[in-house]
């Protein structure tokens, strides 16, 4: 189990990151 | 009077006091549909996470991750990516012009009210027959904590979910929906440390799961076109599922819901991370179940003390509770809005359309519970559209709908085709395709090609059908 297993976790935390940077990115224009 | 009970009793006692509220809140058609179109993001972010997540979650997803292995969870990261497409491309042009239903927005776009008629009755068979699948897992989890039959638990679970639905509108939903996800953060993140606890730690746990079901953190348990095809169910499903297309409606405007998806893109995956622990755990803890459904009634049962069992359960109850009432909503209004106000009686005063509306929520209620318990609902062609509800939803509506709003040249007709031929492909796939591929990627595919082959044969849309979505 190495980055089959954590990789998930890091995915889901990337996503919700690039999706707060993008609202904030929006939000500015 | 066991803890169970007690903690059953508790948790019902709120959903009522939610509801009668709500009644007192409710004063027009557009509360009773779409809470106001007021909400806030955390209400709407909240009910957006609790319609998402249904007893599919919490039995569902973890019997398949407990016989399929980790590869599953892969699947999950199309969800949040899905979200953030509905919030980006769609939802700025969709909610320019606030409707009641999703047929309405059918209706304003495609010219036309046998559209709507069309596009309700898609919705309305295969809602019904979604919750009659979700009434009978509530009537095994009534069987489990409080010993009666099962059909006996179908009926009563049926009265719990139709007085407040029908009582309470959109409102009672989205309030009692709040309640529900903290239910069910509460059920998971009680239970995780428990069972982790019973395997030995978090170390222990991947090293135990490995010599219980060696394939288990590899890609050898599912073929990769079956995973494939699984996220875009889930990506195309999140998108265009009627019950998640209103909440954007029920939101207050664009900023609200860019914070109330977030919102519900971290609950979601929070829960979903948590559950597939436990199905880990599972593995280890019950290496032999004969079916991987059974996996979460015994983490419930023999791994937590009786109290945290009894809220693990509430919370898997409030996982259906909460994805049921949002469905009621949307097929009572495919059938008192949609088919009854639409086509058949259009001059319903207001006072009379709310009664209607109750009705509606009322008949679409009974019948899923009438129909099991004249054995009609264990047919062939019940199983078939709970398996595929999904992706009907998505070969029908996807197209009409993110076409409807980034496609000008997009035609009635057009619309139409897509519409049936996505839910005929769909069907057709699942009787003659091959299993490793998802019905909806045919489902789809048709769906597509029709829309942009017949709209353009078509003669182009009239104006005051794109004036509400497209700046001119």
């Amino acid at each position: 189990p190495g980055l089959m297993f954590y990789g998930v976790f890091l995915l889901c935390g990337a996503i919700v990151v690039a999706y707060v940077l993008w609202m904030r990115w929006e939000e500015r224009r | 009077m066991n803890p169970q009970i007690w903690v059953f009793v508790g948790y019902f006692f709120v959903v009522f006091a939610i509801g009668w509220y709500s009644l007192r809140a409710t004063r027009n058609e557009q509360d009773y549909w779409i809470a106001g179109g007021n909400l806030g993001w955390f209400t709407g972010g909240a009910t957006m996470a609790a319609t998402h997540t249904s007893a599919g979650t919490f039995i569902g997803t973890i019997g398949v991750m407990y016989t399929a292995g980790w590869s599953f969870a892969w699947v999950l990261l199309s969800i949040p990516l899905s979200y953030w497409f509905m919030v980006a491309v769609l939802a700025p042009r969709f909610t320019k012009q606030k409707e009641l239903t999703l047929p309405a927005f059918i209706e304003t776009r495609y010219y036309g009210k046998g559209m709507r008629g069309l596009a309700g009755g898609i919705i309305l068979v295969a809602t019904v027959v979604y919750i009659q699948a979700q009434i009978v897992a509530a009537g095994l989890i009534a069987h489990t904590v409080f010993g009666i039959p099962t059909t006996a638990g179908m009926v009563g679970f049926t009265l719990i979910l139709l007085v407040y639905t029908v009582v309470g509108g959109m409102i009672a939903v989205v309030y009692t929906d709040a309640f529900q996800l903290v239910v069910m953060s509460l059920g998971a993140l009680f239970a995780v440390p428990l069972a982790l606890r019973q395997v030995g730690g978090f170390g222990e746990l991947l090293t135990l799961v490995e010599s219980a079901h060696p394939l288990v953190f590899t890609w050898e348990t599912m073929p990769a076109t079956l995973l494939l095809t699984m996220g875009l169910s889930f990506f195309l499903g999140g998108i265009a599922t009627p019950e998640k297309l209103i909440r954007l409606y029920a939101m207050k405007d664009m900023a609200t819901i860019r914070r109330g998806i977030l919102f519900a893109i971290i609950m979601i995956l929070a829960l979903n991370l948590l559950v597939f622990m436990l199905a880990l755990c599972a593995i280890v803890l019950f290496p032999e179940l004969p079916t991987g459904d059974l996996a979460m009634p015994m983490v419930a049962t023999a791994v937590l003390p009786v109290t945290l069992g009894a809220i693990m359960l509430a919370a898997i109850t409030a996982a259906m509770m909460s994805t049921v009432d949002s469905l009621l909503i949307v097929a009572g209004s495919a059938l008192s809005v949609d088919i009854y106000q639409n086509l058949i009686d259009p001059d319903v005063t207001p006072e009379r359309r709310m009664w209607i509306g109750r009705l509606g929520i009322l008949v679409v209620g009974s019948v899923p519970v009438i129909l099991l318990l004249s054995g009609v609902g264990e047919g062939e062609l019940v199983q078939f559209i709970v398996l595929l509800f999904t992706a009907l939803m998505a070969a029908a509506f996807v197209m009409p709908v993110v076409g409807g709003v980034v496609w000008r040249r997009a035609t009635k007709q057009g619309a139409a085709a897509a519409m049936i031929g996505g839910v005929a492909a769909t069907f057709l796939w699942e009787l003659f395709g091959a299993a490793s591929v998802e019905p909806v990627l045919s489902g789809f595919l048709v769906s597509a090609a029709l829309f942009v082959g017949v709209s353009l044969v078509t003669a182009p849309p009239p104006e005051h059908a794109l004036r509400p979505y497209f700046d001119t």
